[in-house]
Formats: structure tokens, C-alpha cells, sequence
């Protein structure tokens, strides 16, 4: 079942894939007044050589190839097209996005829940932002599997590959959803009722869904539908268990973060922490264990619910920059931001922050490339790469500047300055 | 530019911050109860001015809280303070020409309220002075919200001081009035309740000036020998404000043309409207435009009456076709910016970005706008807009000294405000700043000693 | 003067079963056969309830004569997707998937909604669960009259999904599309369904359904299909055909444009006027209105959901055959001030009523 499940996004993303190649047939060489290639390296002038939706060349005057159409792009900037590893807002419809029927659904997928043709895309693309990574609903306890998406490119988003990851999530959403459970006085009673509805509960069905999935695994027989989980999703556990697929907690507090490690040592399991907006009291354990941290969101608004939970978390500013110095792999997410919070501007405050500009640029290209697993062809202008590019107006994540063309594979997704306007 | 706490924070944060707030004002306390000292010299900056005029390596002179010179040959009295500004950029304090922050709440819920002062309402405590101080903002027009039809008195304070007193500026900004329907109302509704608060506005002074006439008469010991009609207007030359009911002076006053209106036009159709009703009143000429973002659309009739205008704090205005369901986007300013028309920026809620100035002033910049324009919709055109151009909005001799002393360019993303002064007197040091602080680190700082600074933590 | 020759034909037309050798004759001044061409001077002839010719030059012995100076004929209307009949019969929110279950089950024949269509020219009507299920069942192809004026049920139809908002419930499994999309890949085997209709509107709706369906010569059916235009080239590469409407006067542009573009890009268009066959018309008008050609519109009207249903054999053209199954106009079909003069079902003409007059208490 689930190597019929990949071969049908397969099939999406090679269909995407060829449509994508078909028209990317020029060789375009820009040349820039500064190439900020996301990995530490300004080159100034710069140019950048784009092939069939790929990075062929980056340097100050890098060999140009024959079939190459030079573009000046004046006194404009380029930089790799910004990665937000943790976005949900606008990718589905009002149904839901997430399975409500059961907590434990790691079988399933963000994929068949993601509308690729939604406006949200376009208005991403326009900000700088080419890859976004579809994160599930944080209502389940045990979610389903993300999806990353590049924003446009070929008339619409589309699915890329990349390491498969589940999400888990401890903290109040996962119960908030138990407010829906039939109070009293009422006769219906559906599979609501059955919602965890504080932390421990939480706890307790995931440390049960993975503990039986560990135990058919020991027993080495085939798991059948039970309390809390069902074969299917006993058999993606067993994959998380094995380390095929990975696992994010989404860990807003320094308990929840501290609960996340201590589940994932008693399953021997690695983890990815999202949002953890109070990472910075947890650094030493973060440094020790080298948790990635996909931080957000960097602002001054104390965020979470009081009422039922006490959930408030306490804004640090500096965080990312303690993050740093700790030596704590992480990078930064808009958390559903467009606009003045979009990506882009949330990287501009860490600059402002006192964050190096190069190193607030990896923080939404190269390192959330590398969280995701996918470094090896996003997130860097290096030959090789995708070629996802942002043209600036300015100095890039700057203020006083923005996007004004964006390539993602190689196909302009967003033209304000009418360079590549004749595909002669 | 620095950062700052979210000024519309729950409850309980305000009450907890709240109990602090003696506390951080305890510390503002000792740099002066802002007497003016005698001399201040700030030396050796880099002066960025209004229009973004650069100058490096000047001094400005100040004295009894007025510039006096500003160049880079001054001389320096021996017994001046002397601020050492080496490796900084000077810029003129910043003016917010239209904001509802510092009052409970925004708007009143009656519709016509000429009466109403935002004197009453203003809090000195409220974290949006502290906010703004911190950010550069050393003027601020406090006025009420959008959603009236004639809401009251307006008051210009600067973010510093523990009573209202203490932080007036002017304490009278102008009227605010709306064209554009409040909540609930339709356009007829909203014209019609403002024809009526004219009307009722005439039959008062009417009756007021028959009851003048009449007491005249009498005093003389003589009857009134006229019909009404003539009484009244004999009576009119009798009537002055303090004549009549208290509700009704602040529209008296600006319908006789003495006070200013912030006239509020959301639509391109209110904007007209209003222009046209300004002129039948023969009040153009005391009249500020707050406009909204479709006004884009017939700018130029705003650049014709030569007025000075508000510009929303959402700079993007949006709108969908209702046949194709394109949707398109303009950058408001820009269209104003290039007719060539002056405007003053607001802020636009949020915690960070469109909650500073300075940060609206670096976007125009990113869309295309010559930055002596963004500079100056930030200083001297909101200074000009409050009718208090000669005395703020620029670093001259004759101005008020309200310099920030930045760390870097204006409207540079790493700059931030290290020390604010206020008539030449220092209000704000980020040095001091512990509420920064606890917001960048997170942490607690302990409070030195003051008894009404608590136990309570603000942690989880 | 027509009006008189009418009603003394129709004085003497009483469907003499005795007499079923007889061969029927009829002649109108076109006869538009829905599959793109326009015959003149030609009879109709018909032997029980089978056209045996459609451009006869002589009467048969014997036969009967219907004419119709300056009249028209066209097929039967077919309305693909409807609810005649049936109430709340056809909603059944209970379970996400019922594929066992079939409309026919709902059918009432005596039911008037049928009389009423039968009457407007809609001959033909496939009765569907709604779209409140993933899976709701089997279609059903029924004729909306026949003798003694009932419905008949003629086959099972195609097989009705959904995929829009409707077909989720918050309390009822699946909830969202990825719970959704998992169980259907698990349901969508082998021996699913040769013939599929599928409530999909937006763009990615309607990529999700090509996705699923279509294997093995599946023949997939997209209703409402509200984005087809930003996927049109993945619905033609599919073979998919598409259902629209109804349309009326307040209908977007967007809307009415799409007949046309699906049109000229190759994907066959069914309309549907939720079994009102003013609505059909006016869909099919408007739709004209906005670019599809009248040999389109027609085709949209009969041999289009004719091939959707199953039915194609038999209904859906006028030709040598098929079934007698037709409307006489007093212009051209599409034409919304032509009158419905007959229809003919089987060969046999019905009593049409008074269903063209306004119904009391109408208009404002």
C-alpha cells in the first residue's frame, strides 16, 4: 500500500517534472551586482548560469556556455529562494486538513490534503519564498506525513521529494480538540469522545501507539487493528521506529521540549523540534543532543492559550542568536506569516536582532534545507542545485528592499522587472 | 531600530506590567524632570535630517531646550553638557501625526461627541508610550478612532510623563469627524446625523443669542420691541463660545473656523464628499485629510485643495474585480508620492515591523519611493500636518530639541535608538532599558529595591 | 394555423397498441439528429418505438402522419444528473462509502416531478445519490414517461462520487481529503466501476479525481467541475468528459465561458438543469451566449449524457436504430422562443398539458 501511495505522487511529480522541462529550455546567465549564494558566500559581481531548471555555474565570472542569454540585472541582488520548513495556512479547504477520526494517523498523508492550486502559493512565490514544507495539523497526537512543496514554477505548486517525516504534538492543540467531545446531557456520543484531553493523556497514546508498534515488531508478527491504532498505522510506526521515516515534535514550551526527548530516548528515536518557541531555556540539552529546532515565531506577543492550560510562552527576542551561539541547528519559520511577517521580514528582524545577515539568509535557505534533508539540492546557489532564485531590489532581507524576480526551477514564478519577458 | 513589547497585550500581562510601571518610570525620573539645563552639546555625529540631508562629523548646540546651532564648526559653551555622539547618526524625533494608542479604548460608542476630550481618557502608564519612546517616537498625535461621526478633542503630547499635563504638547490637536459611515451606519445615516449635529448646533446659538438679546434689554430696562426673528440677529453679536451649553462649544468653535478638523474619508467617494462638504462650510482651509487606501484613486482632487493628508497605516490596498475575481494590489503612497503630494505616515498594530515609523518609511524606499520623501512622511510633513512645523520635524535652529541619537542610518535594519531627548533633555537610554532587555533575553532583571515591583514572575 | 392542425391531430392520436404494426411517419421542416448535421425534407419513420429512417423520401403505407409545417426536431433532452422524483430518498449521509447502494431503489414512477419532465422534453434522466458521500452508489437511467404516463427504469447507471466539501462530515470518518484519498485508493480496485461521475470543482478536486480514476478504461465523468479551465489539458488527456450547469442570468462569465473552452479543447460537455428542462435550455442559451457552438450545445443536451449514462446505443441521436425519443419545436431547439410543440416517446406522442403556461402565482 504504501509503495502504491509514492508511486502516485511519483507519477504527480513527474508529470510536473516534464511540463517544468519542456519549457526550460534556454540557458540564461544573470549577472548581478552581488550573489549572496546562501552559504556564507557573497560574490560581488556575481553570476549565476541557470540550465534546464538548474544551477549550472556561480561565481564572480564563471565559464559561460555557448547557447547562454545574458541578463543584466543592474544593480539588483540574487539570492537562493527562501525555505519555510513548517507552513500550513491557505494549503487546504475548509473541510480540515488534518483526519479527526483518531489521534494516531501516521499512515496518512498531508499530500492528499493539500490543494496545489491554491492562491496561497502565488503570494509566496512573490515574497521569495520557492519551497515551503507542509506540515500537518497539530490537532493529532501522532500525525501524518508532511509533504514539501516547491510554490510555483510550473502554473502551480508541486510535490518534491524528500525524507518522509511524521509529527507528533503534545501540548494543548492535541487536546484542545477534546473540547468537541459530547458534554453531558447528550445522547450522541461519536469518536470525539474518545480525545485525550490533557498532557499525560497525550503521552500516554503515543508511548502506547509506539509501544505496540515496537511490540509486533519484536514478535515479528503482522499487527492487527486495535485500541488506538490500526494496522496501517502500526506499520508506519514501525518505520519511524526503524528510522526510515522521521519524527518532528511540535514543542512550544520547555516542558513539552523536555517530554519530547525523554520519549524519544525511551523509543530510541531522533526528533526535529517545530516552533519551540522556548528553546532558549532548554540549550544545553539542545546543544547536547543536537536537536534541530525549526524556530518560530520571532516576535514580541507572548503566544499560547492560559485559560484551561497555562500555555503562555514568554517572546525572547534573541533567541535565534542564543540558538547560534549555542551551536543548536535551527532555522526560522514566518509560522503562517505573509507580508510585513512573512519569511523574508522575519529573517530581516534577526538581522535587525543583531543576527549576521549571511547567517540570517541560511536560516531560511541552506539550514532549513538541511533540517529537511534535502541539502544536497535546495537552499544554496551552488552548481548542481535547483535553481531557485530570488532577484532583490536592494540588499536582500533588507527593509528597504524586496523581491523583484523569482525563478523556481528555473521558470519565472514572479516578474516584476520585465528581464525575461522575450523567451526568444 | 530596537524592539518592542506589543502594546495590546491580555489582562493579565497589563496588570502584571502594570504594577511596574512606577518602576520604570522611576528610572526616567532621574534624568530630569525635563527643566531644561542651561547648555547641551552633542558632538561629533553624523546629522541624517528630514529630507536626508547627510552631514558628518557635526555638533549640535543646545540651549533652554531650543537648537541653537547645528554645523560642524560650533562653539561649544565650557559649561555646556556635552553628549559624545562619535560613530552615531543624529535624526530628528520622529511625529505620529494620527494614533489612538495611550486611550482605553478607540472610539466612543455615541455617534456625535463633539463634547468628548481624549484628555480624560489618556493613560501615561500605557505601554505605548514607553513603546514609542523607544522607537524613536517623540510626538504623538493622540486623537480618536475612525469609527464616528463627530468624535471629540484631540490632544499632542510627547511619550514622556507621569500626567497628562506633564506630556502635553499642544493640548488641542483638532476635531475629529468621519465622512465615512460608522459601524452600523449607512452614507445617508452618516450625512444625515452630521447635518443634524449642524442643525442643532444653529438652533442652540440661535436660542443662545435670543436669550443673550433679551437679557441685554433687560439689563437696560428696556422690552424687547421686535419680532424674533430680528432679536436672534441682534443676539449674534453677542454670543461668545463660553455663551453657550458646554456639549456644543468644541463644534461652535471649529465651525467658526478656529479649530482644525482630522477629517476621516475611507473611499474614494467619502474623500470627494468630504472635500466638497469642507467647502460648503467654507473650512477646507482648516482641514487635515485621514484617508483610507482607496482614496488612491482620486489623489489628485486631494493634491488640488493643496491639504495636508494621513496616509492609513495599511500601506497595501487591495481590491478584487467582481467580474474577472483578478485581484490587484497598490501601494498607496507611491501613488500619492508620485502627484508630488506631502503625507504623514501611521503604524499599523503589530509588535514589530509595521508597528515603527521608521519601518513604513524603509517600505516606501523598497517600492520605489525617493528616500527624502519616506524620510520626511516621518518628521517634518507630520510636523507640518499638526501645525507645529516651525517647532519640530527637523534638526534647525529655532526647533525644539527632540533629537534621536541612532546607531546607525534611519531606516537601516540594524540601527537602534540609544538615546532619545526631549527638549533637549535625555529621556531615553537603551542602556537603562531593562523592559528591552528582559524582552530580548527573556530573562527576569531584578529590580533594584523598589517595594512596589513584586514577587510575581511573568515566566510560564 | 399550426396550433389547429395540432390539436386535431392530437384529437386523434390515441396510441392504438392494436394497430403497433403500424409505422408512424413524421415530418417537420429540420430535423437536427444531434450529431452535427441538419436534414430537410425528409420523413421521420418509426416502427415500434425505432426510427427506421430519418430521412425517408415516401411515406409508408399505412403509416401514420404527424406533420409539422415549420417545425423542428431534435432528440429527447437527457439530464445526466437529477433528483426527480425522489426527495430526500437519494441523500444518505450515514456512510462516507455505499457503493452497493442504487438510486433505482429510490424511484418513485408515479411520482409527478416525472410527468412534469416528460412534458418539458426532458425523456431521459439519470436519478443520483447526492453528493453528501466519497461513494454513493450507482446511478440510475430512467425514462421520465412511457405508458400510463410512469417512469421506467432502464439500467444502472454510472457510479457517483464526490470529492467537494459536502462529501465530509465532522462526526462521521473520514473527515479531511487525506483520510479520504487513503480509503478510496483502498476502495478503487480492480472491479470498481466501469463508468464513474464525480462532484468535483476545484482545480484540485478534479486532479485528485483523474489520480484515482481512470485505470483500465474507466470512464470518468467530472459534475460541476467549477475549475476546469486551469486543468483542462490533464481532463482531455484523461478522455474525461465534463457536466455543467445549470446556469442562469446571474451566473459568473467565468462560468458560462467554460462549455466553450472545454469544447475547444476536446473535453465532451454534458449539461444539467437538475431535471428542469427550462434549465437545460436556458443553460444551453447562455452557454451559446458565451462562445459554444449550437452543435456543441445540442450534443450537450442529448448524445453527450446519453454516452454518460450508458445509453448511447439506443438514445441520444436521431438516427437509423435508436429509439423515437423526440421533441418537435416550433424553431430552432436551442432557440429559447421556440415553443415545445411534441414530444414523442418511444414513437408515441404524450399529452403535453399546459406545462409551457406560467404556473399561477408566478412573476414578479
Amino acid at each position: 500500500m504504501i509503495m502504491a501511495r509514492s508511486k502516485q505522487f511519483a507519477g504527480l511529480a513527474v508529470a510536473a517534472l516534464l511540463s517544468v522541462t519542456a519549457e526550460a529550455g534556454e540557458t540564461l546567465a544573470l549577472r548581478c551586482r552581488q550573489v549572496h549564494d546562501g552559504n556564507g558566500e557573497v560574490f560581488e559581481p556575481g553570476v549565476v548560469v541557470v540550465e534546464d531548471g538548474k544551477v549550472v555555474a556561480v561565481g564572480q565570472s564563471p565559464a559561460l556556455p555557448s547557447a547562454a542569454k545574458v541578463v543584466d540585472c543592474g544593480e539588483a541582488v540574487l539570492s537562493p529562494g527562501l525555505i519555510d520548513a513548517a507552513w500550513q495556512l491557505g494549503t487546504h479547504s475548509d473541510v480540515g486538513f488534518s483526519e479527526q477520526s483518531s489521534e494516531v494517523i501516521p499512515h496518512l498523508h498531508v499530500a492528499d490534503s493539500v490543494d496545489l492550486h491554491s492562491e496561497v502559493f502565488e503570494t509566496l512565490a512573490r515574497e521569495g519564498v520557492t519551497s515551503v514544507y507542509v506540515t500537518p495539523e497539530a490537532a493529532s497526537v501522532l500525525g501524518s506525513q508532511g509533504a514539501l512543496l516547491k510554490t510555483g514554477g510550473a502554473g502551480i505548486s508541486r510535490l518534491v521529494d524528500c525524507p518522509p517525516s511524521i509529527k507528533a504534538n503534545l501540548g494543548p492543540e492535541s487536546s484542545r480538540r477534546a473540547g468537541w467531545n459530547r458534554r453531558p446531557f447528550s445522547n450522541n456520543v461519536d469518536f470525539h469522545v474518545r480525545r485525550p484531553t490533557t498532557r499525560m493523556g497525550s503521552t500516554w497514546v503515543f508511548r502506547k501507539a509506539f509501544a505496540s508498534a515496537k511490540e509486533y515488531a519484536e514478535l515479528g508478527i503482522e499487527a492487527v487493528n486495535g485500541e488506538g491504532h490500526t494496522e496501517e498505522s502500526i506499520a508506519a510506526l514501525q518505520e519511524v521506529l526503524s528510522g526510515k521515516v522521521g519524527l518532528r515534535f511540535q514543542a512550544r514550551k520547555a516542558h513539552d521540549i523536555h517530554t519530547a526527548q525523554r520519549l524519544c530516548t525511551e523509543f530510541g528515536l531522533t526528533h526535529i523540534l517545530e516552533y519551540a518557541q522556548e528553546a532558549y531555556e532548554c540549550l544545553e540539552l539542545l546543544a547536547e543532543t543536537r536537536t534541530p529546532v525549526i524556530f518560530g515565531p520571532l516576535d514580541a506577543q507572548a503566544r499560547g492559550m492560559t485559560r484551561n492550560f497555562g500555555d503562555r510562552t514568554k517572546p525572547c527576542l534573541r533567541a535565534p542568536m542564543l540558538l547560534q551561539e549555542a551551536n543548536v541547528p535551527f532555522c526560522l519559520t514566518a509560522c503562517d506569516g505573509l507580508g510585513e511577517s512573512g519569511l523574508a521580514r522575519i529573517a530581516g528582524r534577526a538581522v535587525r536582532l543583531g543576527m549576521d545577515r549571511e547567517a540570517a539568509l541560511a536560516a531560511v535557505s541552506k539550514d532549513a534545507a538541511a533540517i529537511l534533508g534535502v541539502g544536497d539540492r535546495l537552499g544554496v546557489i551552488a552548481a548542481g542545485n535547483d535553481a531557485d532564485l530570488v532577484l532583490w531590489n536592494g540588499t536582500p532581507l533588507d527593509d528597504t528592499s524586496k523581491p523583484v524576480l523569482v525563478l523556481i526551477d528555473g521558470q519565472v514564478a514572479h516578474d516584476e522587472t520585465g528581464l525575461l519577458d522575450d523567451e526568444s | 531600530m530596537t524592539s518592542h513589547f506589543e502594546s495590546n497585550q491580555p489582562t493579565s500581562a497589563r496588570r502584571l506590567s502594570r504594577r511596574r510601571w512606577l518602576a520604570a518610570i522611576a528610572w526616567m525620573l532621574p534624568l530630569g524632570t525635563l527643566q531644561a539645563a542651561e547648555s547641551v552639546a552633542i558632538t561629533g555625529g553624523t546629522v541624517v535630517n528630514a529630507n536626508g540631508d547627510r552631514w558628518e562629523g557635526t555638533t549640535v548646540l543646545l540651549s533652554d531646550g531650543v537648537i541653537q546651532d547645528v554645523g560642524a564648526e560650533v562653539e561649544i559653551p565650557y559649561d555646556a553638557t556635552v553628549i559624545d555622539a562619535e560613530g552615531k547618526t543624529l535624526f530628528p524625533g520622529m511625529v505620529l501625526a494620527h494614533t489612538s494608542q495611550g486611550l482605553d479604548r478607540a472610539n466612543e460608542n455615541n455617534s456625535v461627541t463633539p463634547f468628548v476630550n481624549v484628555y480624560d481618557a489618556l493613560d501615561p502608564s500605557s505601554l505605548s508610550f514607553e513603546d514609542a519612546l523607544r522607537a524613536g517616537v517623540t510626538t504623538m498625535h493622540v486623537i480618536p478612532g475612525n469609527n464616528c461621526v463627530i468624535s471629540g478633542m484631540s490632544r499632542i503630547v510627547q511619550p514622556h510623563g507621569m500626567t497628562v499635563e506633564a506630556m502635553t504638547v499642544r493640548p488641542e490637536g483638532g476635531l475629529k469627524i468621519s465622512i465615512s459611515p460608522k459601524n452600523g451606519f449607512n452614507r445617508m445615516t452618516q450625512m444625515a446625523e452630521l447635518r443634524k449635529a449642524l442643525h442643532e448646533l444653529e438652533q442652540h446659538v440661535r436660542e443662545t443669542a435670543e436669550r443673550l438679546y433679551e437679557e441685554e434689554r433687560e439689563k437696560q430696562d428696556k422690552k424687547v420691541l421686535v419680532p424674533p426673528e430680528d432679536a436672534i440677529e441682534k443676539g449674534m453679536e453677542l454670543v461668545e463660545v463660553n455663551d453657550l451649553d458646554q456639549r456644543w462649544q468644541t463644534l461652535f468653535r471649529w465651525k467658526n473656523g478656529e479649530l482644525p478638523v482630522y477629517l476621516h474619508c475611507d473611499r474614494a467617494s467619502d474623500l470627494l464628499r468630504g472635500i466638497d462638504w469642507v467647502k460648503s462650510l467654507d473650512l477646507l482651509e482648516r482641514t487635515t485629510f485621514v484617508v483610507g487606501g482607496e482614496t488612491h484613486k482620486v489623489a489628485a482632487a486631494l493634491k488640488a485643495t493643496g491639504r495636508p493628508v494621513v496616509l492609513p497605516g495599511n500601506l497595501i490596498y487591495r481590491e478584487t474585480d467582481p467580474l474577472t475575481g483578478e485581484e490587484s494590489e497598490t501601494f498607496v503612497p507611491k501613488v500619492f508620492a508620485d502627484l508630488g503630494i506631502s503625507f504623514a505616515l501611521q503604524t499599523y498594530g503589530g509588535s514589530m515591523g509595521e508597528g515603527f515609523l521608521w519601518y513604513q518609511a524603509a517600505r516606501l524606499v523598497r517600492e520605489g519611493i525617493d528616500r527624502s520623501v519616506a524620510l520626511q512622511s516621518i518628521t517634518q510633513w507630520p510636523a507640518d500636518t499638526l501645525g507645529l512645523g516651525q517647532h519640530l520635524g527637523s534638526l534647525e535652529r529655532g526647533k525644539d530639541g527632540n533629537i534621536l541619537i541612532l546607531s546607525g542610518d534611519p531606516l537601516d535594519q540594524s540601527t537602534v535608538v540609544e538615546k532619545v531627548l526631549l527638549g533637549g533633555v535625555v529621556a531615553y537610554e537603551r542602556e537603562n532599558d531593562r523592559r528591552l532587555k528582559e524582552l530580548l533575553t527573556g530573562d527576569e532583571i531584578p529590580d533594584e529595591g523598589s517595594a512596589a515591583d513584586g514577587e510575581e514572575g511573568t515566566g510560564s | 394555423m399550426l396550433g389547429l392542425l395540432v390539436s386535431l391531430l392530437s384529437s386523434t392520436i390515441a396510441p392504438d397498441p392494436v394497430a403497433a404494426d403500424r409505422a408512424i411517419a413524421v415530418k417537420v421542416d429540420q430535423v437536427y439528429t444531434g450529431e452535427g448535421e441538419v436534414l430537410r425534407g425528409g420523413y421521420l419513420i418509426i416502427r415500434d418505438g425505432i426510427l427506421v429512417d430519418v430521412a425517408a423520401a415516401s411515406v409508408p403505407e399505412g403509416a401514420w402522419v404527424l406533420e409539422y409545417p415549420g417545425a423542428s426536431a431534435c432528440p429527447g433532452f437527457i439530464d445526466p444528473v437529477t433528483g426527480l422524483g425522489a426527495g430526500r430518498n437519494l441523500q444518505e449521509p450515514a456512510r462516507a462509502v455505499l457503493p452497493q447502494a442504487h438510486a433505482k431503489h429510490s424511484l418513485a414512477p408515479f411520482h409527478r416531478d416525472f410527468r412534469q419532465a416528460a412534458r418539458q422534453g426532458l425523456i431521459t434522466v439519470g436519478l443520483s445519490p447526492t453528493s453528501d458521500n466519497l461513494i454513493g452508489g450507482h446511478l440510475a437511467v430512467v425514462r421520465t414517461s412511457g405508458p400510463e404516463e410512469a417512469a421506467a427504469f432502464v439500467q444502472d447507471g454510472p457510479m457517483r462520487m464526490a470529492l467537494v466539501d459536502d462529501a465530509f462530515e465532522w462526526n462521521r470518518a473520514p473527515t479531511s481529503r487525506m483520510g479520504a484519498m487513503h480509503l478510496l485508493r483502498q476502495e478503487i480496485g480492480e472491479d470498481f466501476a466501469d463508468s464513474v461521475v464525480i462532484d468535483a470543482r476545484s482545480a484540485d478536486q478534479i486532479r485528485l479525481s483523474l489520480e484515482l480514476l481512470g485505470g483500465s478504461g474507466q470512464s470518468v465523468t467530472v459534475l460541476h467541475a467549477t475549475e476546469a479551465d486551469e486543468v483542462r489539458d490533464s481532463l482531455a488527456a484523461a478522455g474525461a468528459s465534463v457536466i455543467l450547469g445549470p446556469y442562469t442570468l446571474s451566473s459568473s462569465r467565468h462560468d458560462l465561458k467554460l462549455a466553450a473552452e472545454l469544447a475547444d479543447s476536446g473535453v465532451p460537455v454534458a449539461f444539467t438543469g437538475n431535471g428542469h428542462a427550462a434549465h437545460l435550455r436556458t443553460t444551453a442559451a447562455l452557454a451559446m451566449k458565451e462562445g459554444l457552438p449550437a452543435k456543441e450545445a445540442l450534443r450537450a443536451l442529448t448524445s453527450v449524457p446519453a454516452k454518460i449514462l450508458g445509453v448511447e446505443k439506443e438514445s441520444g441521436t436521431l438516427a437509423k436504430g435508436k429509439r423515437a425519443d423526440l421533441l418537435i419545436f416550433s424553431g430552432h431547439p436551442l432557440d429559447l422562443a421556440s415553443r415545445l410543440e411534441a414530444v414523442m416517446i418511444a414513437g408515441l406522442p404524450i399529452e403535453l398539458g399546459s406545462t409551457e403556461s406560467p404556473k399561477k402565482g408566478q412573476g414578479q
